[in-house]
Parts: structure tokens; C-alpha cells; sequence
């Protein structure tokens, strides 16, 4: 199972989870799991199934493109910034 | 010419770039040397005032004026809606563009853009802006980022509430978001430490000084479809941006990128080109918009003026055990300063246990903020590495050393939780103290070396290229990227590579939005990583086709070939199952209409793998203890640049972000008075180092390929820009014996840290 | 509007005649008027040297000269600089040395150096910097630039 990151700032609504293994082959499955694991925070950090404009979603630190990005058994899940350059 | 890199035929080479003759003799075609039929030129109109509230806005006589030809403001655009964009690598509010082009009800900056003119010349425009009348309700404006963020400052926007820790709250004021990152435990770490050494640091307001002003010109035809000709880092940025602004789709709008002289970030976002389509719409002409310096400095996005505070604790082994920091981040008039970014690099070179970095990004009546090489990291090394050399002295430990006890590796943790790949930091440390440089003792009264580190993410986005065979087996390379530090070199030698056939054979051509598929901007440390993969891919697909074409020529019912059946090595396609039967690249090239017909090869990658940079640098200065200048008297530079495609361009980078970062140290900032004006908008003023102010900047290439990427690319241009304030803020604290903890390290500043600080 | 004038001047060695008002800098009329864009404007007030050209063998910011004032002089700028079918050794050693990266101030750099050379055919490197310190260039460092000037200089005076 993926083990998913919760960040700090969300903890707060995860029951102070840290991190937490969820099944899941792709990342909308993973994400719909974890409502089941952890109600209500998906909706905080992909709300309405959008990507937030502040934050993205990293399986295994690469940034997932859409929600039916694979997702492995030991893969890692966090939730982050997005980056630009300049 | 240089050696190829071992297992390279191109690669590691330094052949003259295809659009060089063009530029060293002055034909190459900037956008300010645009000219077409019947142009008008164009001037805008900018708020004297920092905060105001527009109460309206008379151009009769401007439009009466004799070579006036159209006037617009922002009635002439269409109400922005409150939403998420696409603008350049990240999205933006499509609001806050819209308004930063042209003010609707409140100007947020001196130089905020209030209405526009054409006219058949210049200096018809600039006496028609005379002409044009604001009244405007002055208000005072707030300029500093801690006076921002207090109560009873100065509010900007009536409707910008803060987003705290993740969610939006109902608090009205300045700060648009607050956030925190966090790894163990800081509070527990602590606890353990045998020192603690704690710091409040302060950076000044920057510009990315590119040369070039920024530039438009515009023709919104009888058809209905808008030319844009532009010097962009991004002409399919430039067109979503301006198709949004506009309310047009996407498809109704063509950009064409010029040569670009300079951007660094400062030119993804757009200022000018809606505002030239819709003159250009009123005249029924092109219209051209090119910024004056002063415009430059008073209207376009500068990087972000910054108060950091920031606490680490290591016990007496080296080993941190503890840090944290606060960073506060000036946005400029709208929300999206880089403190995000920030917060993710500070600590980014070390494995500390417990990390914990609080960021607010704080609106103020200054320009809105755009990106600026590395965006965020250098304000962030500033405070970090100026702790870390502290850390070092107060535990009788060198400098270096200390980041070899505390130096991040491939696994570990960085403070949002994502490990690291492979990665090169390490590298660049054992470079620097392996360096002759830091080997050679600095000797002499009122001289000091320092040492710095720093890191940033690059990105990788979307590419697209196509490659064209031509019938004397040269081939085209079409591609998106404009070439503003030698990209077009450095994707042919990958296409060249990849082809096994000489980089004289490979022609590259920028093309505009409509000739090629979607490419993300020439910046983000991306080009060369993601463009040269898609060449590289679509260089396979030539040679597949190509397999495929041979195959069709050797085919016979008595022996059949498929493309599987064909090799292909150093220019010649071989037929594994009768090795007589060859064909060299040349030759297929030459009987492509025989063999089926034109071919073309493509791909688009939008790649993972990116890879992050690493770089530490050496400095040694001699400060004079009279007038407190700094001299610097030996630059080092040492980078994990993964592959280096092009040897001196690599070079060039670093060695150009390493100066920029040494301008921003030592003399460069925004100044301004009560009024919120900045009074030092000219080059004169707002100094940026001459070749008069350095030595030759020395270059360490560490080459730890990137797994991401077919030749181990990773993106070198952004992370030079970030050690050089905290490399020579430690040098000068060896030299005066005080830390310097704002920037710039000007010459008065040391003058009067020397006479009258700690 | 104040009367236009009538100038005639000779530039890269060939007798121009052309109209402009007095206000009119010479780097607005060499780009918008007579079409010879390759002198680039950068700041406009004499700051970057982007614009720098030669008038009568001295080297100028040309948005410092008014256009009226070259009447009767003789202007040289960079597309006065390479030979027929070859470039001039500092352009060469330009490319050969990467010494340039968007190339705006590239222009500006090579009449700059080009004056230095003929000047002082064999500068140090200090020399170089020293002269060189009017234009300004904001991508490469400068490091490149003063190698290939150095170069240059070596090459020319090689051939001498």
C-alpha cells in the first residue's frame, strides 16, 4: 500500500495523522480510499477532484499530471507547492 | 575544438552557435526591431501615486491631438473574472493580471499602468499622455513588509483574505497566505543542542536587470485574428495570458517570439501585449509598446524584498540537530511572492532531523513581484548559509566541513517530506575544499574568504520538436524554445547526438505558437533538460522511420526484411541479416521520395526526472575600510550540472548568475522615498556590477548525471544566483569582523556596520 | 513641432542623407529611420552602451547625440564592422568564446572593444575591464567577454 504524507498544516484535520497506508493503483483511486481512511480531507487538498492552484500532488517526488497517474505499492505520496522557475 | 564527453561524439563539444553570426553582427531581429506598414507606436500612461483610488479618467484631448490614431483604458477590456489562470509555470489570478495590466478602480504602485495612446510617433504619444486626465483620491501607501503585515496598515485590496495553513479564512488585510512546513519535531530537537544561534536577516527589493526592455508589437487584423511579435521567455505563455486578458480564444491569437535580450524570469508574465491589441484594434494598425528603463523599474516585477528570521541548533559534533525559520515575503501589489519556494530550499542542501520554516506572503504598494532566477532561494540562502558559517565558527570548525557533517544525499528527507533522488551536493562541497583556491591561504589586513551553498529545483513542463529530413541529410529542427542563452546549440547537439551525424547537419529554428506543438517557457532551468529530450525522442522516431525505410528497400520474398531487422550505428543503417546491404543517413535522406516520401520525425515529452542543482561557492574579498567597498579578488563556483551538453554555456551560466548574485550583495536595491517612489530607476542608480567590479569567475563543472533524463541532463541556470550574498556576506565578516545581515552589503552599509554596528 | 532638418553624414563609410527633427536622438534615427537596427537602446540615458557607436574616432552613447549634431562626421556602428564575406576577429572570437548569451549587449560591445583595439592594440586585462566597464551586460559575467577580447587583440595583432 502507498503511504501517504499529510501535511503539517492538514494534520489538524487528519486527527494529527503524520502519514498514512492507503491502497490505490491509480491516484483517484488512492484519493477516494483515503476519504474512506481520513473523511473530509481530500476535499481540502483536491477539492471538487481539481488540483489546487497552490498545492500538488507528488507520487514518489515526481508530480502527478492527472488523477489516473499510477500509483506503485511502496510508492510515497505527498502533497507540496508548486515549483516555478524564473 | 573541445573533446567530445567519453561515450559522446557531439556532446561536451563547443561548436558556434547557428544564430551566432546573426548576433555579433547586429542583424538578428529583436522586438524592439520590429517594423511593419503603417505602425503606430504606443506609450502608457502610469500612476504618479504608489495607492490611489481612480475617480476617473478624461482623454478627450489626448484623442483630439493631431497623430493620435486610438486611446484605450481598461474600460476597453473585458471585466476580469475572479479565477485561476494558466500565465506562465504556475497559474495565476486571472484578476489580478488583468488589473496589474491596466488599473480598473485603485492604482496599487507608482507606475501602474492607468491608460494608453498610438500615435505615428513616439513623441506624439508622450505628448499625448500629457494630455490625458486622472483625478485620483491619494492614499497612503504602505512600503515595508513588516509594516504591511500589521493591523493598521494600509489595506490594497478590499476583497483579499487570508489563506492560512491551507484554508481560507475571513481575515481582511495584507497577508495573502501563511503557511508552514514541518519534519520531526524542532521544539524537541532543540532540547538537544549544545548551541544555538539565532538571526533576523533583511532583503532589499531586486530587478532582474535584463538589457532589453520589454517590447510588443501588435496587430489585431480586420479578421479578427491577433499577431503578436514579442521578445518573450514564452510565446505560448504570451498567448493563453493575452487570449485570457483579452476574453478571445486561444486560437484567435498567434505569437511570434523575437531574439529575447534577457528575461530571467522578468519576462513570462505580460504587460504590454493586450494593451497593444487593443489600440491596435481602435487604430486598425500595428501598434508597438516598448518599455523606457524608468517604466522597467517603476511597472514590471522585481524580486521580492524580504525579513527572514531564522534559529539553528547543532551540538558540538556538528551534527544540527534542530532548525527554523520564518520567512516574510513582499508580493508586490498582488498575491504570489516566491516564499513557497523559499521555505522549500532554505534547509534544502542538509539532512536535519527537525525542520520547521513558517512563510507569509504579504501584499504592499510596490510592483508585483515576478520570478527572478531561482525565484525565493537566494533570499533563503542568504539567512541559512550566514547561520551556517556562524555555526561553524562558534564550534572552531571550518565552514565546509560543517556541511560535509550536515550535507543532504540521495533518500533524504527535505522539508516537505519528499526524498530526494540522486542528487550532487556532496560533490560540490568536496570540489570546493579539493579546489586550489581553498587550498591557497588568503593573507593580508582587511581580506576574508567565504564559503556558501545553495540549491534549487529546476522544472521540467512541456516540449514539443519536430525534425524535417532534407534531401542532403541535413535536417531541420523545429522547436519552441527561444534561444536566449544558447538553446538552440545545445538541442541540436542532443538531436545530433541522437542522430549520430554531425551538429553542422542539424539546423534549429524557433518557430511561433502556430508552427510548433505547445512548449513551456526558456526558463526554469528547463530548456535544455526537457527541449533536448523531445529532440532526442523525435531524433529515435527519424531513425525508426528511416529503419523502416531501408527495410523497404532490402525487402525481397526470397530474403524479407522488417525495420526490426536494421541496425543502426554511426551514420549507417545495416541490415543485420545480410551485412552487405547498408545504407548510409545521407543516402536514405536522398531517396526519401523513393522510399515512400517526405519524413518527418516528432515527439512531446513533458518529462519526469528533473533533478535538482546543487552549488557551493568560494569567495574572497578585500573590504576598504574607508569608503567600506568590497573588492572581490578570487570567485569560485562549483555546480552539480549532471551532463554538460555545451561546456561553455554551462560555464556562462554560472558564471552570469554568479554576478548577478554578487550585484544583488553588494549595491543593488530599490530605494524609495515617503511618497512610495523609488528614486534610483535608472542603471545609473540602481547599480548592477561592470566588468570593472570582478575578476574571471573560475568554474567547477561536477558532472553527476541525472537518471531523468537520455544524456543525464539537469537543468544549470537558475541555482548559481543563490550562494553569492551568503558567500560574500561570510567573506566580509572575516574581513571587518562583523556579520552583515541586510542586503545589500553597499559600501555605506559597511561603512556604517564598521563605525557603529554589531 | 520644430522644423525638420535636413542632415547629411556618412555612416560605415557611406554618405547618408536623411530627415529628422532636432529633438531626435542619433540612436532613435539610426533604428527607426535609416532602418540600421543593430545598435540596440537599452536605458536611453547613457547608463547600458547598448547603444554605443564611433563618431568621428571617438566612442559614443548614441541616445546621448543628438541625430543634427553627426551632420558633416562620420558614424561607424556594427553593421560597419565585418568585412565583406567574414567577420572581424572580435566577432569571431565572440562565438569562439561563448561571449555572448541573449546578445543584446553584444553590439554595444564589440564598437566598444573594437575602439579599445585601435586604441590600444595590446591592453591587460585590467586595461580591458577598465574600458569595457560602459557596457553593460547582465548575462555572462563579463568573464567570457574580456577572454575574447584578449583574444582578439592577440589575433589582430598577430596578423599586423
Amino acid at each position: 500500500m502507498a503511504l501517504v504524507f499529510i501535511p503539517t498544516m492538514f494534520q489538524n484535520l487528519a486527527n494529527g495523522t503524520a502519514q498514512v497506508r492507503v491502497e490505490g493503483k491509480t491516484l483517484r483511486e488512492l484519493l477516494i480510499n483515503l476519504d474512506g481512511v481520513l473523511p473530509g480531507l481530500r476535499e481540502h487538498l483536491v477539492p471538487g477532484w481539481e488540483f489546487r492552484g497552490d498545492l500538488v500532488v507528488a507520487i514518489d517526488g515526481e508530480v502527478a499530471i492527472d488523477l489516473t497517474d499510477r500509483v506503485g505499492d511502496h510508492s510515497e505520496v505527498h502533497f507540496i507547492p508548486p515549483i516555478a522557475g524564473g | 575544438m573541445a573533446e567530445a564527453t567519453a561515450g559522446y561524439k557531439v556532446i561536451g563539444t563547443r561548436p558556434l552557435r547557428p544564430d551566432g553570426a546573426d548576433k555579433v553582427t547586429g542583424r538578428a531581429v529583436y522586438g524592439g526591431d520590429v517594423r511593419m506598414t503603417g505602425m503606430l507606436h504606443g506609450k502608457i500612461l502610469r500612476s504618479p501615486h504608489a495607492h490611489a483610488r481612480i475617480k476617473s479618467i478624461d482623454t478627450s484631448r489626448a484623442e483630439a491631438l493631431p497623430g493620435v490614431k486610438a486611446v484605450m483604458t481598461a474600460q476597453d477590456l473585458p471585466e476580469p473574472e475572479d479565477r485561476m489562470a494558466a500565465a506562465g509555470e504556475v497559474a495565476v489570478n486571472l484578476k489580478y493580471l488583468a488589473c496589474n495590466v491596466m488599473a480598473r478602480d485603485k492604482v496599487l504602485y507608482k507606475g501602474h499602468a492607468v491608460a494608453a495612446v498610438a500615435a505615428t510617433s513616439i513623441h506624439i504619444a508622450e505628448e499625448a499622455m500629457g494630455l490625458i486626465e486622472v483625478e485620483y483620491e491619494v492614499l497612503p501607501p504602505v512600503m515595508d513588509v513588516l509594516e504591511a503585515m500589521q493591523d493598521d496598515a494600509p489595506i490594497l485590496h478590499d476583497d483579499l483574505k487570508m489563506m492560512e495553513f491551507g484554508q481560507q479564512t475571513d481575515k481582511h488585510g495584507n497577508i495573502a497566505n501563511h503557511f508552514q512546513f514541518k519534519l520531526g519535531e524542532p521544539a524537541e530537537g532543540f532540547k538537544e543542542a549544545d548551541v544555538i544561534i539565532e538571526r533576523e536577516l533583511n532583503t532589499a527589493t531586486v530587478h532582474q536587470g535584463y538589457i532589453e526592455p520589454h517590447n510588443a508589437t501588435v496587430l489585431w487584423n480586420e479578421d479578427g485574428h491577433v499577431n503578436i511579435w514579442t521578445s518573450t521567455q514564452g510565446q505560448f505563455v504570451v498567448q493563453k495570458q493575452t487570449s485570457e486578458v483579452l476574453g478571445i480564444p486561444v486560437s484567435d491569437v498567434t505569437v511570434t517570439p523575437c531574439e529575447i535580450g534577457g528575461g530571467f524570469g522578468g519576462k513570462i508574465p505580460v504587460y504590454l501585449e493586450p494593451v497593444a491589441a487593443i489600440l491596435s484594434k481602435k487604430s486598425g494598425k500595428p501598434v508597438k509598446l516598448i518599455m523606457s528603463r524608468i517604466e522597467e523599474f517603476d511597472a514590471t516585477g522585481p524580486t521580492p524584498g524580504s525579513n527572514m528570521w531564522i534559529k539553528i541548533g547543532a551540538k558540538n559534533d556538528g551534527k544540527v540537530v534542530a532548525a527554523e525559520a520564518v520567512l516574510k515575503f513582499e508580493a508586490g501589489a498582488y498575491p504570489g511572492s516566491p516564499v513557497t519556494a523559499a521555505a522549500m530550499c532554505i534547509f534544502a542542501p542538509y539532512a536535519f532531523p527537525n525542520m520547521q520554516v513558517d512563510g507569509y506572503d504579504v501584499v504592499l504598494n510596490k510592483p508585483k513581484t515576478a520570478a527572478y532566477r531561482a525565484p525565493g532561494a537566494t533570499n533563503a540562502a542568504y539567512a541559512a548559509e550566514t547561520l551556517m558559517d556562524e555555526l561553524a565558527e562558534r564550534l572552531g570548525m571550518d565552514p565546509l566541513e560543517l556541511r560535509q557533517i550536515n550535507g543532504t544525499k540521495e533518500g533524504e528527507r527535505q522539508v516537505t517530506g519528499v526524498a530526494f533522488p540522486r542528487i550532487g551536493y556532496m560533490e560540490t562541497v568536496h570540489a570546493a575544499l579539493e579546489h586550489e583556491h581553498y587550498a591557497t591561504p588568503l593573507t593580508g589586513p582587511n581580506r576574508g574568504r567565504g564559503v556558501a551553498s545553495g540549491f534549487w529545483f529546476n522544472v521540467g513542463f512541456q516540449s514539443s520538436v519536430v525534425i524535417n529530413v532534407n534531401s542532403d541529410g541535413t535536417v531541420n529542427l523545429i522547436e519552441g524554445s527561444t534561444d536566449i542563452g544558447g538553446t538552440r546549440a545545445s538541442i541540436a547537439m542532443q538531436a545530433a547526438e541522437a542522430l549520430e551525424i554531425p551538429y553542422e547537419d542539424v539546423k534549429p529554428r524557433v518557430v511561433n505558437t502556430d508552427s510548433i506543438g505547445y512548449t513551456d517557457v526558456t526558463g526554469g532551468s528547463r530548456t535544455t533538460f526537457a527541449t533536448g529530450y523531445a529532440a532526442h525522442d523525435a531524433a529515435l522516431d527519424v531513425i525508426a522511420q528511416m529503419k523502416g525505410r531501408c527495410a523497404g528497400r532490402w525487402n525481397s520474398e526470397e530474403a524479407p526484411v522488417t525495420a526490426d531487422d536494421v541496425d543502426y550505428s554511426g551514420g549507417t543503417f545495416i541490415n543485420k541479416k545480410n551485412a552487405e546491404q547498408t545504407m548510409s543517413f545521407k543516402e536514405v535522406a536522398g531517396t526519401l521520395a523513393r522510399t515512400g516520401g517526405p519524413l518527418t520525425g516528432s515527439a512531446t515529452v513533458q518529462p519526469r526526472g528533473v533533478g535538482g542543482a546543487f552549488a557551493t561557492h568560494v569567495v574572497d574579498v578585500e573590504v576598504d575600510p574607508d569608503t567600506g567597498k568590497v573588492q572581490i579578488l578570487r570567485y569560485t563556483a562549483t555546480q552539480d550540472v549532471g551532463t554538460a551538453i555545451h561546456p561553455s554555456y554551462v560555464e556562462g551560466q554560472i558564471q552570469g548568475g554568479a554576478v548577478q548574485g554578487i550585484g544583488w550583495a553588494l549595491n543593488e536595491e530599490f530605494i524609495y522615498n515617503d511618497d512610495g517612489n523609488m528614486v534610483n530607476a535608472s542603471f545609473l542608480d540602481y547599480r548592477m556590477p561592470t566588468s570593472l567590479d570582478l575578476p574571471m569567475i573560475d568554474t567547477v563543472l561536477i558532472e553527476v548525471p541525472n537518471p531523468g533524463h537520455p544524456y543525464g541532463v539537469r537543468g544549470v541556470g537558475e541555482v548559481p544566483i543563490v550562494p553569492p550574498p551568503a558567500a560574500l556576506a561570510n567573506a566580509i565578516y572575516r574581513a571587518i569582523g562583523k556579520r552583515m545581515t541586510n542586503l545589500p552589503m553597499s559600501p555605506s552599509a559597511i561603512l556604517n556596520k564598521i563605525n557603529n554596528g554589531d | 513641432m520644430s522644423q525638420k532638418q535636413m542632415v547629411t553624414t556618412t555612416i560605415n563609410g557611406e554618405e547618408t542623407t536623411f530627415i529628422c527633427e532636432p529633438r531626435q536622438s542619433l540612436l532613435e534615427v539610426l533604428r527607426e529611420d535609416l532602418g540600421l537596427t543593430g545598435t540596440k537602446e537599452g536605458c536611453s540615458n547613457g547608463n547600458c552602451g547598448a547603444c554605443s557607436v564611433i563618431l568621428d574616432g571617438v566612442l559614443v552613447d548614441s541616445c546621448l547625440v543628438l541625430a543634427v549634431e553627426t551632420a558633416g562626421r562620420t558614424v561607424g556602428t556594427i553593421e560597419g564592422v565585418a568585412g565583406p564575406a567574414a567577420l572581424h576577429p572580435l566577432q569571431q572570437k565572440f562565438l569562439e568564446h561563448a561571449a555572448l548569451q541573449c546578445g543584446i549587449c553584444t553590439p554595444g560591445l564589440i564598437i566598444s572593444a573594437k575602439a579599445l583595439l585601435e586604441k590600444n592594440p595590446h591592453p591587460t586585462e585590467h586595461e580591458a575591464r577598465l574600458w569595457l566597464a560602459g557596457n553593460l551586460c547582465r548575462c555572462t559575467g563579463y568573464d567570457k567577454i574580456i577572454r575574447a577580447v584578449l583574444d582578439a587583440a592577440e589575433t589582430m595583432g598577430a596578423s599586423a
